[in-house]
């Protein structure tokens, strides 16, 4: 009886998923089968890279990056890992272009359905709504009017609203017919900060805290996760080195292979013509390589937040939305359990939001070349 | 009237401007970190990657810019650029199922039993 195990009755929220894989072993009965539909989740949101970029930054950027996307090797490390990340992924993504692109009040109902689906697999459709919340507020800019603002406001609330309906309705639908006894919350939210606010760990799993999991009365659990983290901040020399070394760890770290390569005999040799050349150096330059694109990625964003600072805000207020997303993100991180696996939730919206740098220079570019075009044929 | 909402404009835009700082004051520190990363691990060879990259990007830039390129043929590209490295992976590389990932497949394989 699975459902009785301790992991699905605190971590409820991986219920769904559980469902989810049944129904695909179901109809196929092969773990295969969910690898290679993990694979099509990503390719799907590699096409949502492109068309939410798209929309702002035109075709030959939006594909600029998408394919940039496709090369980056951490989620593709990721891919037959059977975690739930690819298709909520999908979904979340799916969810911010129906926002994002048009958002007609068919199309906010649409997106509001696929965050719910996003949220039902990993619960990360918090950190959009907020982004959302945010995006809002600044999409006034676009057309200061009355009109403008309450149709702007009531689809924000209308979509986040109906986002609670939704999600309250499964719980209590799973809960009713026995699927998911204790519904699908997280039945124990204070421990991702136990483990995110551990000075000693910096803020990464750790067994030491495990025993606040076994207390049953959630009122004792909270004080003694409470005390936990309390006196894990007093014995901390300084908070700024612990939050320094945390972001460090999170978002600097080099990639890790050990989700997907783990089983690889690191000192066999990848082709036996090439003996020197063994698993242990490929998978080296695979994780170079990653962190190549990674750096880019950073330089490019300092370069995107400066164009975006130099233009005005009413034609790129969508670009707003993922910055948005991305420091929303990045404050959550402060705060609860970190690894570098969670940085694939995010890495879509910096591919997006650098497509900004790429416009700039085919704008450049396209005025270099048409001016070139000129001078060589003036007639 | 007009005043007010000269005031709640640039409300906005101060705000707009405060992420923008934050977005650059954030990845100026990460990006640094990275860089210390890097550093200390030795692994000298992203920088010769990171070079190779941007000449391969610039290439490709290029390449945009000279030959126009129907818009439906960047859907199919990105599909393709997307599939084939992911397909690669599944099928070549084994990945066995471990930890709390098995648990949830093991639990999922139960379902299907009938043993929930």
């Amino acid at each position: 009886m699975w459902l009785e195990k301790p992991f699905f009755s605190i971590w409820c929220y991986q219920i769904p998923f559980v469902y989810y894989e049944a129904f695909i072993l179901k109809l196929f009965g092969s773990e295969l089968v969910l690898k290679l539909l993990n694979v099509a989740f990503m390719v799907v949101t590699n096409v949502l890279i492109y068309m939410i970029a798209r929309e702002w930054a035109g075709p030959r950027a939006a594909f600029a990056v998408a394919v940039l996307y496709s090369v980056y090797p951490a989620p593709v490390l990721l891919s037959s890992v059977l975690t739930n990340q690819h298709i909520s992924l999908m979904f979340l993504m799916l969810g911010i272009y129906f926002y994002i692109v048009n958002p007609s009040w068919r199309r906010i109902l649409l997106s509001c359905l696929c965050l719910f689906l996003g949220n039902l697999m990993r619960p990360e459709a918090v950190l959009v709504i907020a982004a959302m919340l945010i995006h809002t507020f600044i999409s006034f800019i676009e057309d200061f009017k009355w009109e403008y603002i309450r149709t702007a406001l009531s689809k924000t609330l209308v979509l986040i609203a109906s986002f609670i309906f939704l999600t309250g309705a499964a719980s209590a639908l799973l809960k009713i017919t026995g699927a998911a006894p204790c519904g699908i919350s997280n039945n124990c939210p204070e421990w991702k900060f136990v483990l995110g606010l551990d000075t000693e760990s910096i803020g990464v799993y750790s067994e030491k805290n495990a025993y606040i999991l076994n207390i049953s009365d959630p009122r004792l659990r909270h004080e003694e996760a409470e005390k936990a983290i309390s006196d894990s901040l007093r014995k901390c020399k300084s908070m700024p080195l612990f939050l320094w070394e945390k972001t460090k760890r999170m978002w600097a770290n080099m990639e890790s292979d050990t989700w997907s390569l783990i089983h690889i005999e690191r000192s066999r040799p990848v082709w036996n013509e090439f003996r020197c050349f063994t698993f242990e150096k490929a998978i080296n330059n695979i994780i170079s390589f990653d962190k190549a694109v990674y750096i880019l990625l950073y330089i490019l964003i300092i370069t995107a937040c400066v164009i975006l600072w130099l233009t005005p805000a009413e034609g790129n207020h969508r670009a707003f939305f993922f910055t948005a997303l991305i420091l929303v993100n990045y404050f959550v991180y402060l705060l609860i359990e970190i690894q570098t696996r969670y940085r694939y939730f995010i890495m879509p919206s910096f591919f997006i939001l650098y497509a900004v740098v790429f416009r700039e220079c085919f704008k450049k570019a396209d005025m270099y070349f048409k001016k070139g075009d000129a001078d060589l044929n003036p007639n | 009237m007009s005043g007010a909402k000269k005031t709640a404009g640039c409300l906005i835009n101060t705000a707009a401007k405060i992420l923008l700082i934050f977005a650059v004051l954030l990845s100026a520190v990460t990006l640094y970190q990275n860089v210390e990363v890097v550093l200390t691990v030795k692994t000298y060879n992203v920088f010769v990657y990171l070079v190779l990259l941007i000449a391969v990007i610039a290439a490709a830039l290029y390449f945009l810019i000279k030959f126009d390129i129907p818009e439906k043929l960047y859907i199919l590209l990105t599909v393709f650029f997307s599939l084939v490295p992911r397909l690669c992976f599944v099928l070549l590389v084994q990945t066995p199922i471990s930890g709390d990932f098995l648990l949830i497949y093991n639990a999922a394989r139960d379902t299907v039993a009938g043993v929930a």
